[in-house]
């Protein structure tokens, strides 16, 4: 297990760039790919191993880049390819491995693919690249099916001569058709243009949706039919996938964005498919023990069945923030844009929720980095920054907030620009007197990584400590986890052991979620949420809404 | 010991790591070789190593008491001097290379300890008169009710007496460099102080204790392991066709649920006091051995092999004397070295919260097979047990046991004859198995 042909992301330290939001360097008011290059070092200083970047195509904008108009090409706000480059070359240099989004379910109504096949005839090759279908009814004025959207309304959009598309998500985001054999062989082509460069993988959105059964005609609840089983041609995609990265030496991998049940994640990573599937049911646990070990345990199974590593989310672009989460008790729910259940409570105390809240992120960040597999951090998670969610509904972006009437708050609020330096807006995100393109809260004050730079007591100084723990101990990276028994109520104990010779031991990690205080095991206590030093009091015990890793 | 604890508990105490897919191997170093020493001792390890255990304990090293004596050498557990090595047996440096051989190969090693009592001779009678509670005539006590006339009990109503044992038992991991302790009749001895002593060891490093004795609290801050006696006996009765299924299903029961997920109990056929006191484990198992051996590696636990099993011993050897093992090849030392392979590598199998839950298999006759399945990942052991004088063919009912098995590869009297390239199973297939039949299945 522990030899040098073990591929680097099996247990590597990911971090997720929202370029938009990142770091704005032509004072635009938006982030770019220059901005990026340019903060390269504190990234690397936080000890993470690679980036992925969301989308930065040429892109409308109506899903935040999510409806990509030209996968082979970056979109003016960011830059352009020389900036790809750039940062390939810059990252590399730092040691960090740079991984891009694939969107490959659908793209944008302003691909040229698309125009051209609204302009074409009815059966023309170019409208066979899209999930095209005459309706149902007089005059054919019904939708072929009854399935919904992602996004609430209905799936499918009528185009002007009276045939139907049909989208998972937005209507101007035309899902493709990956029955075409065209598809597939463009996906080769985009799949390489980046490889070529030297870009080291993918994080693949929508991974598990890209067959659809139309034939199953209308479901009770207006869900779609989405095959992801052994039979499915799905497989068939992926494994074609899996051919062109193995064609490129450097062990280029990708992750899958899914919500599929466990055995169907398992298939997607079968040695001849893809390489990590996120957990998302970690994203969505409340501050609960059994609800996290739950969320880990579902994360486990994939693992099991697979043989692929773990792969750790708390955090991501579609989220609300952990502190927010955590600090209000939210569960969430939700296959791929996840849904508030119960609507964020009016903060009776907002200095009081966020204290809280950042109290148990700290936690679950010692709990995030002692998983074994792969784990990915979402900027600003390392900065402890809330959810903002005070933004006036005229700024708000997301086509959630626009396509629920306002119903639900959208995922604005995780995407705000981050706070760099300084005691007012921009914060360093972007020249002095330059406007973000969502306004940052006067709380961003206190969390500017300047500010947390020199701070041991911060998130920021937990998050690097975390990290460096966690590179020079292989149990936790690839230790094999087992739940050790106690008030399984409020807290959450594991042990992690390694097998092989010198491996090193191993490592027990404990997850206090409730108020009461829990005695620590034996050992030494080489990363916690709390000041080491109080647990190492004569009587020191593992205080409530806290976590410590203790090495044996 | 028996009611439910009031409040939820979180242990304090974590096995070491090393001690997942051991076994343990009993080593009585006075009848272990011809020499009798720790020097030829050691000359076995490799063997040891090859049989399967990784955990060699050594009954007690220390210098035994004169006075009082029991039989030419005496009783290795009335130790006279708890910070000696016995002379019959060698010297510490004897020790200590034992234990770097050992450690070198990759096995561990526990020493024996005696805290409850001493020998009437002690160097303590001498140095600490008050470590002794005294009867009417001023005298020390044997240890009431049993016949154990040649040691005197300690006193640990006297603080000092916890403190000289606690240092007493670091001494021996931080010099020699041993990797924990077997606790003789540790429910004799406060819980308190073997909790206390295990965390004076681990400030050293992580080490391994076993409590002869049988009580889920001793799990909770101070042992790893525990004596399954209830498991032999039931077992025994069994075998002597003086009991059906329900002494070892209540085991299991008190297993599963009153015991600790993480408690691991030690599973043996035989140990020293058997085999001298009540007789060998043929005499004790006669046509079940085979089964009984079987259930001591593949339920949860840890399983415990007594020096000379693997030659087949069937003689009772003499407590108190000097009686080597007659070292000879024999076919139980191929069988157990399968068994403890089967054990080391399955991850199902591992002890305590590592390993895999026991559920139970339901089947048409259960008052004589017993039946479980254990998985953990990808590994999957389903066994099938038949603890009765005739062949059965049972039903399979309930229980996970659907798919492919493949039956364990091994050459045993009574293991059921079924295809060795596998079967398939689902609720309501059988099996034959021959009186005191078993098998062993892996998931395919």
């Amino acid at each position: 297990m522990t030899n040098a042909a073990t591929p680097w992301w099996r247990d590597a330290v990911f971090y997720q760039v929202y370029p938009r939001s990142f770091a704005d360097a032509n004072g635009d008011g938006e982030g770019d790919l220059a901005g990026l290059v340019a903060h390269l070092d504190a990234i690397a200083a936080l000890g993470v191993d690679a980036l992925w970047l969301t989308p930065f195509y040429p892109s409308p904008m109506v899903d935040g880049g999510y409806d990509v108009a030209d996968y082979t090409d970056v979109d003016p706000r960011y830059g352009d390819l020389g900036d790809v480059d750039r940062l390939l070359a810059a990252a590399h240099a730092a040691g960090l491995r740079v991984t891009i989004d694939l969107v490959p379910n659908h793209c944008s109504s302003e691909h040229a693919w698309f125009r051209a096949a609204v302009a074409a005839a009815p059966g023309s090759p170019e409208r066979a690249r899209f999930l095209v279908r005459d309706g149902r009814g007089p005059d054919g004025a019904e939708p072929p099916t009854n399935w919904g959207s992602v996004f609430s309304g209905a799936s499918w959009t009528r185009l002007p001569d009276g045939q139907w598309y049909y989208h998972l998500f937005d209507p101007t985001q035309p899902d493709l058709n990956w029955d075409d054999p065209a598809v597939p062989e463009e996906f080769e082509r985009i799949l390489r243009f980046w490889l070529d460069r030297g870009v080291d993988g993918f994080r693949i959105d929508v991974s598990d949706a890209l067959v659809k059964d139309f034939d199953a005609g209308d479901t009770p609840d207006g869900s779609p039919v989405i095959p992801k089983g052994a039979d499915s041609p799905l497989h068939e995609h992926y494994r074609r996938f899996r051919r062109v990265m193995d064609d490129y030496d450097g062990d280029r991998m990708a992750v899958l964005e899914t919500g599929a049940p466990a055995e169907d994640v398992a298939l997607l990573l079968r040695p001849d498919e893809m390489h990590l599937a996120f957990d998302l049911a970690l994203t969505r646990a409340r501050w609960s023990a059994p609800a996290l070990r739950e969320a880990v345990e579902e994360g486990l199974a994939v693992s099991r069945l697979s043989g692929a590593p773990a792969t750790w989310v708390i955090e991501n672009h579609d989220l609300p923030r952990a502190v927010t989460r955590y600090g209000n008790d939210v569960e969430l729910a939700g296959e791929y844009v996840p849904e508030v259940e119960e609507e964020l409570p009016e903060p009776a105390d907002a200095a009081a929720v966020l204290a809280r809240g950042t109290r148990r992120a700290r936690a679950a960040a010692v709990l995030l980095c002692a998983l074994p597999g792969a784990v990915y951090l979402y900027q600003g998670q390392e900065l402890g920054l809330p959810e903002v969610e005070d933004l006036p509904d005229e700024v708000r972006q997301d086509p959630v907030f626009h396509r629920t009437g306002g119903a639900a708050r959208g995922r604005d609020g995780c995407r705000v620009p981050l706070p760099w330096a300084g005691a007012e807006p921009p914060y360093g995100f972007g020249p002095a007197g330059s406007s973000p393109w969502l306004p940052q809260p006067e709380v961003f004050a206190d969390l500017t990584r300047e500010r947390q730079e020199h701070d041991p007591g911060s998130m920021l100084a937990l998050y690097r400590e975390l990290l460096a723990v966690r590179r020079a101990t292989p149990v936790l990276r690839r230790g094999t986890l087992d739940w050790l028994p106690g008030d399984d109520d409020h807290v959450l104990t594991f042990r992690l052991t390694l097998d092989g010779e010198g491996a090193g031991g191993s490592a027990v990690v404990v997850v206090n979620t409730g108020t009461d205080p829990v005695a620590l095991p034996p050992g030494e206590v080489v990363a916690a949420s709390v000041p080491i030093d109080d647990l190492l009091a004569p009587g020191g015990a593992l205080p409530g809404d806290a976590a410590a890793v203790v090495l044996r | 010991m028996t009611t439910p604890r009031t409040q939820p508990h979180t242990p304090a105490l974590v096995h070491p790591d090393w001690c997942r897919n051991a076994s343990i191997y009993q080593v009585n170093t006075r009848n272990f070789t011809p020499e009798g020493t720790l020097a030829a001792a050691a000359e076995h390890l490799e063997r040891i190593r090859d049989l399967g255990p990784s955990i060699v304990w050594l009954m007690p090293v220390h210098e035994i008491g004169v006075e009082g004596r029991k039989g030419g050498l005496g009783s290795p557990y009335a130790v006279r001097d708890f910070y000696s090595v016995s002379p019959e047996l060698g010297t510490v440096e004897d020790l200590r290379a034992l234990v770097d051989r050992a450690h070198d190969l990759g096995l561990r090693v526990v020493l024996d300890w005696v805290g409850n009592h001493t020998s009437w001779d002690s160097v303590l009678r001498e140095q600490h008169p008050e470590f002794y509670a005294l009867d009417e005539d001023g005298n020390p006590q044997p240890t009431m009710w049993y016949d154990w006339d040649d040691i005197v009990d300690l006193d640990y109503n006297v603080p000092a007496v916890a403190d000289y044992m606690v240092d007493a038992m670091t001494y021996w991991v931080r010099e020699v460099g041993i990797d924990g302790y077997r606790c003789d009749t540790a429910g004799l001895v406060p819980t308190w102080f073997w909790a206390r002593a295990r965390a004076a060891l681990e400030e050293i490093k992580p080490v391994f204790m076993l409590a002869e004795w049988e009580s889920r609290d001793l799990h909770d801050d101070a042992f790893d392991a525990s004596y399954g006696w209830s498991w032999n006996s039931s077992l025994h009765e069994i075998a002597m066709g003086r009991a059906d299924l329900t002494p070892l299903r209540t085991y299991y029961a008190w297993n599963d649920k009153f015991y600790p997920r993480d408690a691991i109990r030690m599973l043996f056929v035989t140990n020293h006091d058997k085999n001298s006191w009540e007789g060998t484990e043929y005499e004790q198992f006669g046509d079940a051995l085979e089964a009984a051996i079987v259930l001591s590696v593949v339920t949860a636990g840890i399983p415990l092999v007594y020096n000379g099993q693997e030659a087949g011993n069937d003689r009772r050897l003499d407590f108190f004397d000097r009686d080597p093992i007659q070292w000879r090849e024999h076919r139980m030392g191929e069988f157990y070295r399968v068994l403890l392979a089967l054990k080391t590598r399955t991850r199902a199998l591992d002890a305590g919260a590592w390993g895999g839950r026991m559920m139970e298999v339901r089947t048409s006759d259960p008052h004589c097979v017993l039946a479980f399945a254990r998985s953990s990942g990808p590994d999957g052991v389903l066994t099938v047990v038949n603890l009765s004088p005739h062949a059965r063919e049972v039903e399979l009912r309930s229980g996970p046991v659907a798919g492919r098995w493949v039956p364990l590869e091994i050459d045993a009297e009574r293991a059921a004859d079924l295809p060795a390239d596998g079967v398939t199973l689902e609720p309501g297939s059988t099996i034959t198995l021959p009186a005191w039949g078993w098998t062993v299945l892996l998931r395919g």
